[in-house]
């Protein structure tokens, strides 16, 4: 027993000797000698980031990061991912397992600067991060870093393409960026023209709770600007809070007594938190007594909004799933499983491993409680 | 006598040759560990100049920052705590349990979401990134100055035992910790993600730029200590005589404060609070060589620096590749200690 764990860890050193030596020339080589072809890049914070002409290897850091890598095509360039990313199950790692096997570059929201370095990827994406957060990062590993945002669809779309455009033109997947970006403009313009003169009093009054703020909660947790309703004009009860009262981050929860008040017409519950959410109605039956959504039944269930930062493919899922179910005479030529797939593959890209994919996202369908 | 008294010298000196022993073979095993394959013999190589450039980077600008940081914050807590201590004759005192870190922690938070510093979205060369660190840092030690108010008027209460003063510090902390959650309600996701290390500290953001501000800190709180000592020896014999003997008590006290809060504040605005340093490291010096000042206040400074960097190398290698922040390692070591300190203090023999 003794003998073999030590031959082992024997084994192991001489596999890390081998390594460390096998690496050390190529270490050499990463400093970027003069001749090697840079050009200049400017990031969503308005940075200019000078990096090698030929990006080779990749890392995403902080919130959503690597889900944008993932979108942009980028899985044969990345080349590590912060360790909870390992663990956590998320659409894109479920849609690429093989990330998983990739090297821990740290822990979540922003990895660790030696593991980073020991990863030696080209260039470091990061979100959520200020320029000069940005350029302590680069002068610390030597690595270019290059800032991108995770804005929400239909808040502030635009701010998430120019995310995206700046990812392609550094790793030179311009048209990835072009097409995926042109598919989500031309997706929200759709859901627009479907329903935007639906008159507000035919539109039933919607809620949604459950929602998962760096942790999940029950029937409180709710969006006033959530985005699927957003996307296809819901009347929902909560837009009327007042926008400098709530935090993206942290949640908005608002008092079950104002559900009961609001009484809306439908109950959306985010998958994230839909366990906490039975509890909630079935430990306060005056709540659940006093909802006519869940007296009438009309309480479903969506994919995941957020899990380390939101999951674009599940938010306009969401919204056509909620907009068939709104306003099915403006959505009857619509198949939802022929959505499903389109997204999937318009965001995850034929490579992905479909069939487990698909696994998550057929789970949505409008069961009720 | 006089034999005595040289031999006690003697074993005071020996035990600052020995943490400043410990202190540098600590510093070099902290730039030979952690996550990327650079050992002593890479260190070696590096001292030749052969070297390949990934070395020296690891070394130079990620590990050797870091250690910095952790010596020279670990020099101004624990000497802001030594003298805390002495200044108000309380044993449980310490920038941390009297709520001078958790204002900082508040003031750094406020520059943050109410001043608007460091969340600048523009260009890297805007002005507003290299003023930023200072309105921080600025922030940090106002709002600090509002617990060291507090518990300064609080101690003049004659009554106002050293369990009360503790207390009142224990209250400035929550009601600062509440305020921080509220504005980490209010911030936006940028914002949030600068903020919330504040209630844990991590020596992760150590660079260059802080440790500078930072180490001319230290030296300046040091040196404005040394000059003190034997105030600080006086005050401990009684405000009564220590004013006998020509001792502004009143100043004296006061200035001591707040060269110790500014210490913490500066530490807080550029790490987090990093809890019970300033407390755990003067005691700890304390029971080896008693609490002479011109003895305690160099060695709890050699200690708080070798006791921090200790943590946090630890920090970095006990669930290795994951990274803890250190203020969680201090907590778990010091909470306990002050838990005994209290109760040690029921009989009140230990401070005499």
């Amino acid at each position: 027993m003794m003998a073999k764990s030590f031959r082992k860890m024997f084994y192991n050193r001489i596999k890390f000797f081998t390594v460390a030596i096998l690496l050390l020339p190529s270490c050499g080589d990463s400093g970027r000698p003069a001749g090697e072809e840079e050009r200049v890049v400017t990031d969503v914070l308005g940075r200019e980031v000078v990096v090698p002409e030929n990006i080779e290897s990749v890392v995403g850091l902080r919130a959503g990061a690597l889900r944008l890598l993932v979108y942009m095509d980028a899985v044969p360039l990345i080349v590590g991912i912060e360790e909870p990313e390992k663990r956590d199950s998320r659409p894109y790692t479920e849609a690429y397992p093989r990330l998983k096997e990739l090297p821990a570059i740290g822990p979540s929201m922003g990895g660790d600067p030696e593991m980073i370095m020991n990863a030696e990827p080209d260039v470091i994406f990061k979100t959520y991060t200020t320029a000069s957060d940005a350029d302590q990062l680069q002068a610390k590993t030597g690595i270019p870093v290059i800032a991108l945002e995770c804005t929400d669809l239909g808040r502030d779309t635009e701010t998430l393409l120019k995310s995206l455009e700046v990812a392609g033109n550094v790793i030179q997947r311009e048209e990835r960026a072009d097409s995926l970006a042109s598919y989500i403009r031309q997706t929200i313009s759709e859901l627009d023209a479907r329903t935007k003169d639906i008159a507000p009093r035919q539109k039933p009054s919607v809620y949604v709770g459950g929602i998962s703020y760096s942790g999940s909660y029950g029937l409180s947790a709710t969006h006033h600007r959530f985005a699927p309703f957003l996307l296809v004009n819901a009347n929902n009860v909560a837009a009327g809070i007042d926008s400098r009262l709530i935090s993206h981050v942290r949640g908005t929860f608002v008092d079950i007594e104002k559900i009961m008040y609001w009484d809306p017409d439908y109950i959306f519950v985010d998958k994230a938190g839909l366990s906490l959410v039975a509890r909630d109605l079935e430990t306060k039956p005056a709540l659940a007594g006093s909802l006519k959504a869940v007296e009438n039944e009309k309480i479903f269930t969506l994919l995941p909004y957020n899990n380390y930062a939101t999951n674009y493919e599940y938010v306009i899922l969401n919204s056509w799933f909620t907009g068939k179910l709104l306003y099915p005479e403006r959505f009857e030529d619509v198949d939802f499983d022929d959505i499903t797939t389109e997204v999937l593959e318009m965001f995850y890209n034929r490579e992905a491993d479909m069939a487990d994919s698909f696994k998550v996202f057929k789970r949505l369908s409008g069961q009720s409680f | 006598m006089r034999k005595e008294y040289k031999r006690r010298k003697q074993y005071k000196l020996l035990f600052l040759i020995i943490v400043f022993a410990a202190l540098l073979a600590m510093t070099v095993i902290a730039l030979a560990t952690g996550s990327a394959p650079v050992g002593v013999p890479d260190l070696a190589d590096l001292l030749k100049g052969s070297a390949p450039e990934f070395t020296s980077r690891v070394v130079y600008h990620v590990r050797m920052p870091r250690i910095a940081g952790a010596i020279l914050a670990g020099i101004a807590l624990s000497v802001s705590g030594a003298v805390i201590q002495s200044l108000l004759r309380n044993p449980l005192a310490s920038p941390y349990t009297l709520g001078i870190s958790g204002s900082s922690a508040f003031g750094a938070a406020f520059a943050i979401i109410v001043l608007g510093a460091g969340g600048s979205y523009t260009g890297s060369n805007d002005v507003a990134t290299v003023v930023n660190p200072y309105i921080l840092t600025i922030s940090a030690f106002v709002w600090s100055l509002l617990a060291v108010a507090v518990i300064l008027m609080l101690s003049r209460f004659r009554g106002a035992g050293p369990e009360i003063i503790i207390l009142a510090g224990i209250i400035i902390s929550s009601l600062f910790g509440a305020g921080i959650s509220a504005m980490q309600y209010f911030a936006d996701d940028v914002q949030l993600a600068s903020i919330v290390f504040w209630t844990f500290g991590d020596l992760g953001r150590a660079n260059w730029a802080n440790v500078l501000i930072i180490g001319v800190t230290a030296v300046a709180v040091l040196i404005y200590f040394f000059f003190h000592i034997w105030n600080y020896k006086a005050l401990q014999s009684g405000d009564e005589y220590a004013g006998s003997i020509g001792v502004n008590v009143r100043y004296v006290r006061l200035a001591g404060m707040v060269v110790a809060s500014l210490a913490t504040a500066v530490v807080v605005s550029f790490y987090g609070v990093i809890a019970f340093v300033g407390l755990v490291v003067p005691h700890i010096v304390r029971r080896i060589t008693g609490g002479e000042e011109q003895f305690l206040i160099p060695a709890s400074a050699l200690f708080g620096g070798l006791f921090l960097l200790s943590s946090d190398t630890l920090a970095r290698t006990i669930i290795a590749p994951v990274v803890l922040p250190v203020g969680i390692l201090t907590s778990f070591l010091g909470a306990p200690l002050f838990l005994f300190l209290l109760v040690r203090g029921m009989n009140r023999t230990y401070w005499q």
